[in-house]
C-alpha cells in the first residue's frame, strides 16, 4: 500500500519537472565543438598518402581520381561508423570532423566523392540547448 | 424514453457513418498478404482455436456462479426495505459461499506451475 | 431546472452522451500521452497544434485512421468482423443511459439505474471475447482467454464494491445516491470500497499493471490484433469508453456526483470529479510494469476480493449503526 503511494508520489514529482529532451528541429542539443560528425577533406593539404584508407576499420574510404590528376579519399557513408580513425591517422590534418551529426541522405547512393567533401560542403550545426 | 432513442440512434449512427466513410473514401490497394491471417509476418500455420484447458472451464463456472450470487444479493438489497436482519444474514451467507469457493481454487491459482 | 432545453436531450447528445464519449476519447488519449511523457521527462505530442500543447494530435491520428484502408481478412466472417467492434464500442457506452451527470441530466431515471449500469459494464466482456473469436487469429485467441481470466478476477470485486455503496445508501437511484452523500462523500464513509473500486477499474479497463490481454510484447495487440482503420478506433477506443463510464459511475457513487451544485454547474463539477478516477488511470502507464497473468489473478481473487468483502461488511456495520 505504502509502496504504491510512494510510486505515485515519485511520478507526480517528475511530472512537475522540466523535460530533458529537446524539441528537434526547433531546438538542437549542444554537444560542444568536438563532436565526431561529418568528415571534410581540405584537398590543398592532402598528400594522397592513403593512410586513411588503410586505417579505416569499416572499409568506407575509397580513393577517387580528381580533375587535377591526383587521388583523394571519398567516404561511403553507408559504411562509415564515424569512428574518427581516419582523422587521427591523417598526417597533415587535412581530414577533419565537422560539428554536424545530422548526416542523412535521401537515396541509397551514399558514396561522397572528394569534391563533395570540401570544408564548406557541411556547415557546422551549433546546438541551441546545452546538455546540462 | 425519447432521449434514449436519440442517444442510441445518434451514437450508433455516428459509429456506422464513420465506417461507411472509410469504406467509401479510404484509398484501397488490396493484396493477398493483407487479407491473410496475421501471424507476425510468417505464413499462417496450424489451427487457431485449441481446446480450452480444464482449469479455464472451472474458472468460467466459478465466474458464472459467483456473479449470479452477487447479482442476486444486489437485487435483494435493492428490493428489500431497510433493517431486515434476514437479508443481512443472507448476504453474509452468500459472501461466505463465495469465499469458500475462492479458497478452494486459490491454491491452484496461486501457483502457476499447477496451471495446465 | 435552469437548463436551456430539456435535460435528457443534453444528457443524450452532450455530456454523458455522444459528444462526451467522443470528446473523452480525444482528451484521454492526449492526456495519457502527455502525462506519461512529462513523467518520463519528455515533451509529448507537440507537432499538431503546438499552442494547444498538442491537443489536436489525437484528432489528427483518428482522422488518419478513418481514411486508411479498410481490410477485411478473407478467413473471417466479414459481416461479423466489421460489426463486432461497432457493437463493442456501442455497448461500452450504453451504461451511460442510466447515470445522471446532474439533476435532470439523465437519459433514463430509474430507481435501480446505477445497479443496471454496473451490470451492463460487466456484460461487455463477452463482446470482447466474441470479437476476438471472430477475428480468428492466434494472438486474439490468447488475448481472449486472458480477457476471460481477467474478467473473472475483477468483476466480483467491482460488483461487491458497488454493492457496498448501494447497501450504505439503501438505494441505487442516482438521485438517491447523491442525496445520501450530501454530508459526507461515499469515499470517506467507505474508503475500502473506494480503493477496491479504483483497482477494479484499472483491471476492467486493462490499464497498466493489468494490461495483460493486449500486452504488446507478448500478443501484439491481443483481441484487437486484426483490426485497422476505423474499426481499430472502435476496438481500441472501447477501453477508453469503459474508463469514461466507470469514472462517471465512480464520481456519482463515491464522490457525491454534482454536489454541491445543480444544473449546468453540476455537470462541470461531475466532470472535474471524474478526473479523480481518470488521472490515476492515465498515470499508471508511467508507473507500473506489467503483472504476469497469474499475479493479476492472485491480486484479483485474493487481496482485492478480501478488500471488497470487507467493504461490504463495513457498509453493513454502518447500516446497522444507523
Ligand atoms: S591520410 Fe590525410 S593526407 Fe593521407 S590521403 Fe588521407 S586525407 Fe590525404
Ligand atoms: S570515421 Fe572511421 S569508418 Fe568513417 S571513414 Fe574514417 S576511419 Fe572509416
Amino acid at each position: 500500500m505504502i509502496i504504491h503511494l510512494k510510486l505515485f508520489a515519485t511520478a507526480v514529482k517528475q511530472l512537475l519537472q522540466q523535460p530533458l529532451t529537446v524539441r528537434w528541429p526547433e531546438e538542437r542539443r549542444d554537444y560542444g565543438d568536438r563532436v565526431r560528425g561529418f568528415i571534410v577533406n581540405d584537398r590543398s593539404k592532402c598528400i594522397s598518402c592513403q593512410l586513411c584508407e588503410a586505417v579505416c576499420p569499416a572499409k568506407a574510404i575509397k580513393f577517387h581520381l580528381e580533375a587535377d590528376g591526383r587521388r583523394y579519399p571519398g567516404i561511403d557513408w553507408g559504411r562509415c561508423i564515424l569512428c574518427g580513425y581516419c582523422v587521427d591517422a591523417c598526417p597533415t590534418g587535412s581530414l577533419q570532423h565537422v560539428n554536424n551529426t545530422e548526416i542523412v541522405w535521401t537515396d541509397l547512393d551514399v558514396y561522397k566523392k572528394p569534391s563533395e567533401m570540401d570544408p564548406d560542403d557541411a556547415a557546422p550545426l551549433p546546438g541551441t540547448k546545452s546538455l546540462i | 424514453m425519447v432521449a434514449i432513442l436519440i442517444f442510441v440512434v445518434v451514437f450508433l449512427g455516428a459509429l456506422v457513418a464513420l465506417v461507411v466513410v472509410t469504406f467509401l473514401f479510404a484509398p484501397r490497394r488490396p493484396s493477398e498478404i493483407k487479407e491473410r491471417r496475421f501471424e507476425s509476418g510468417g505464413p499462417p500455420y496450424g489451427p487457431v482455436q485449441r481446446r480450452l484447458l480444464m482449469q479455464y472451464f472451472g474458472y468460467i463456472y466459478l465466474v458464472t456462479v459467483v456473479e449470479a450470487a452477487v447479482g442476486l444479493a444486489l437485487v435483494a438489497v435493492l428490493t428489500a426495505q431497510p433493517s431486515a436482519p434476514m437479508l443481512y444474514l443472507a448476504i453474509a451467507l452468500l459472501l461466505a459461499a463465495v469465499l469458500i469457493v475462492v479458497l478452494r481454487y486459490f491454491k491452484v491459482l496461486n501457483d502457476i506451475r499447477r496451471w495446465s | 431546472m435552469d437548463l436551456p432545453f430539456s435535460g435528457d436531450l443534453i444528457a443524450a447528445l452532450v455530456f454523458p452522451g455522444v459528444l462526451g464519449i467522443f470528446g473523452f476519447l480525444v482528451v484521454a488519449i492526449w492526456l495519457e500521452r502527455k502525462l506519461v511523457a512529462r513523467v518520463q521527462w519528455r515533451y509529448g505530442p507537440l507537432y499538431v497544434s503546438k499552442p494547444l500543447g498538442g491537443l489536436l494530435q489525437p484528432v489528427a491520428d483518428l482522422l488518419k485512421l478513418v481514411f486508411s484502408e479498410l481490410v477485411l481478412p478473407r478467413h473471417t466472417n466479414r459481416l461479423f468482423f466489421a460489426a463486432a467492434p461497432i457493437l463493442l464500442f456501442f455497448a461500452e457506452g450504453l451504461p451511460v443511459v442510466f447515470i445522471a451527470a446532474a439533476p435532470g441530466v439523465v437519459m433514463a431515471p430509474h430507481p435501480y439505474g446505477l445497479a443496471i449500469a454496473v451490470v451492463l459494464v460487466l456484460l461487455v466482456a463477452v463482446l470482447v471475447v466474441a470479437m476476438a473469436w471472430t477475428e480468428a487469429d492466434k494472438f486474439t485467441y490468447v488475448g481472449a482467454v486472458r480477457e476471460i481470466l481477467l474478467t473473472a478476477a475483477y468483476e466480483v470485486p467491482l460488483l461487491l464494491a458497488a454493492l457496498a455503496m448501494f447497501i450504505l445508501y439503501g438505494t441505487a437511484d442516482p438521485y438517491g445516491v447523491v442525496e445520501a452523500q450530501s454530508n459526507l462523500w461515499g469515499a470517506v464513509l467507505n474508503p475500502l470500497a473506494f480503493v477496491a473500486y479504483l483497482v477494479a477499474l484499472l483491471m476492467a479497463t486493462t490499464r497498466f499493471p493489468f494490461e495483460i490481454p493486449e500486452a504488446e510484447p507478448e500478443v501484439v495487440l491481443g483481441p484487437y490484433t486484426e483490426y485497422g482503420s476505423t474499426l481499430f478506433i472502435y476496438a481500441f477506443g472501447a477501453n477508453y469508453v469503459k474508463l469514461y463510464v466507470l469514472a462517471l459511475l465512480g464520481s456519482v457513487l463515491f464522490l457525491g456526483g454534482w454536489l454541491p451544485a445543480g444544473g449546468l454547474a453540476g455537470v462541470f463539477i461531475t466532470l472535474v470529479k471524474m478526473l479523480v478516477f481518470v488521472l490515476p488511470a492515465m498515470l499508471v502507464r508511467a508507473i507500473y510494469p506489467r503483472y504476469r497473468i497469474d499475479q493479476a489473478l492472485r491480486i484479483g481473487w485474493g487481496k482485492l476480493l478480501a478488500l471488497s468483502v470487507a467493504a461490504v461488511a463495513l457498509s453493513l456495520v454502518w447500516r446497522l449503526l444507523r
